[in-house]
């Protein structure tokens, strides 16, 4: 991502020889910003009126500051930044890049405590001295670029999001939108109004078109949907007129269907038979005492609701007389 | 005036026509695609109707035949069922008695015309009788019916109802 970051010219790394740095501590969780450490620490800078950039990794605060006042990429990060990040996971300890210019960098308990550019064995001596360290780690100019290529690979987005080089005053910001966004806004708004009212158009010539078509084709249909229209409500005065005038049971049916039951066992004769919308009264006599069985055969009729016996009595010569009242289902046919 | 000065009066113009542009001439594009797909659903609705065709014949309700016509009034409708009602009981039956009942009221499409009735026939006859009604192409139903055996004719049944048969009042 790195590479891609260089290739469009968004990131910037600075050389070690521009660079002077300065590594302090301040409380976990302190939020910094550049004029914050500009107010801070820029008495302390050899440069006047120098650029900064900073990491804050934990409790660490690292800084560096540089002559160059302005640069036009998005990120500007620190080239032994990227070296350190490669570092890290090594023991602590001096490491020193030959190379045509000679870098010694400090990490202790696996911060990054001096940086320096050296140029004779006894400036490293007196580093040494400094921070009461003797493991001088001497490295290659090709192990010095190895590393950078590792540091590249280690640095993350959250890295680099605290080497953003973005400075939004008001002022800026204004000037931007006025110079940068005021005509394209513009004229994505006319583009915007002259879509939308074209469209509008286009729909309502499609709409005049249509409502043509319809109503030719509705004066076609007219007598047609009429006598649909008619016809519909004959269908549903009709359907009325059956759920109202003929739910109850037809009593020829009635009359039919206890011929069925009763005469064939020629033991027993209908002498009463009163239909009277949902209530029949039925009376038989029977020479047996089978009252109970033509009530059963009854109630199995799909019409018949509920059978009841209202009266049994027994005539002189012997024959039994049994009144049903038999209630039929409403809406049965 | 200043380049941004212009820059911010263009702006401005542009935002007061948008505004006016989006709160009284932005036409409603979403009520414009429902009606345009309302209009082309009701087109198609119509073109299936017209190819269809449907015939007079198609529609004719023959039901209606069951109904006594509103073209006669309601006396000649009610003489024409009791004629149909003597029709049908001819040779199977003794009337006893038959009677119109009151005109009625009402304000439906229809009248129901009834007719108590009161036949004496033999219990297959009494089947044979209400067939034969039937064949007639009107609608009759029987109403509080009652069934007895007189006591002089033992082997016959009597069969005590109100026919009703049904007239058009108005064109359904």
């Amino acid at each position: 991502m790195i590479r891609y970051l260089l290739k469009y010219n968004l990131l910037s790394i600075i050389p070690t020889q521009k660079l002077f740095f300065l590594a302090s501590d301040v409380p976990q969780g302190t939020k910094l910003s550049r004029e914050l450490l500009m107010l801070n620490y820029e008495k302390k800078s050899p440069f006047k009126n120098p650029y900064i950039c900073y990491y804050q990794e934990k409790s660490a605060l690292y800084v560096w500051f540089c002559k160059t006042k302005q640069f036009k990429e998005l990120l500007v990060v620190p080239e032994n930044f990227i070296i350190y990040k490669a570092l890290q996971e090594l023991p602590d300890g001096m490491f020193l890049f030959d190379g045509q210019v000679q870098l010694l960098l400090v990490l202790q308990q696996k911060r990054l405590v001096a940086q320096f550019v050296v140029s004779d064995a006894s400036e490293v001596v007196v580093a040494q001295e400094e921070y009461n360290c003797k493991n001088v780690t001497h490295l290659s100019e090709k192990q010095y670029q190895d590393y950078f290529n590792e540091g590249l690979q280690k640095v993350t987005l959250n890295d680099l999001r605290q080497f953003a080089n973005i400075n939004l005053s008001k002022e800026k910001v204004q000037n931007f939108v006025m110079q940068k966004l005021a005509y394209p806004f513009v004229v994505v708004l006319a583009f915007y109004m002259l879509v939308t009212y074209a469209q509008g158009y286009f729909m309502q010539q499609t709409i005049n078109t249509l409502t043509q078509k319809y109503q030719t084709l509705k004066k076609q249909n007219t007598k047609t949907k009429e006598a649909v229209r008619h016809h519909n409500q004959t269908v549903r005065k009709l359907n009325s007129f059956v759920k109202h005038e003929l739910s109850n049971i037809n009593p020829l049916q009635v009359l039919y269907d206890l011929n069925k039951i009763i005469l064939p066992t020629n033991k027993a004769k209908i002498i009463y038979l009163d239909i009277a919308s949902n209530l029949v009264n039925l009376r038989i006599q029977t020479k047996n005492d089978d009252g109970i069985k033509y009530l059963q055969r009854l109630n199995k009729l799909a019409y018949v609701k509920e059978v009841i016996i209202t009266n049994t009595f027994k005539r002189r010569d012997g024959v039994k007389v049994f009144s049903y009242a038999i209630t039929l289902k409403k809406g049965a046919k | 005036m200043s380049s941004n000065q212009t820059k911010l009066l263009i702006l401005l113009i542009s935002f007061v026509a948008f505004v006016n542009y989006i709160n009284y001439f932005t036409p409603d594009r979403k009520k414009l695609h429902n009606t345009v797909i309302l209009l082309k659903n009701k087109i198609a609705k119509d073109k299936r109707l017209n190819h269809q065709k449907i015939s007079k014949k198609r529609l004719e309700i023959k039901e209606k035949k069951l109904f006594f016509s509103n073209k006669k009034t309601y006396s000649q409708s009610m003489g024409e069922m009791q004629e149909m009602l003597q029709d049908a009981t001819k040779g199977l039956c003794t009337v006893k008695r038959m009677q119109w009942s009151q005109v009625p009221a009402g304000t439906k499409w229809y009248e129901r015309m009834k007719i108590s009735l009161s036949v004496v026939c033999e219990p297959k006859n009494m089947f044979t009788f209400v067939n034969k009604l039937h064949k007639k192409n009107k609608l009759f139903l029987f109403e509080e019916s009652k069934v007895i055996v007189p006591r002089n004719e033992q082997s016959k049944l009597q069969l005590n109802t109100n026919v009703v048969a049904f007239r058009i009042k108005n064109v359904i």
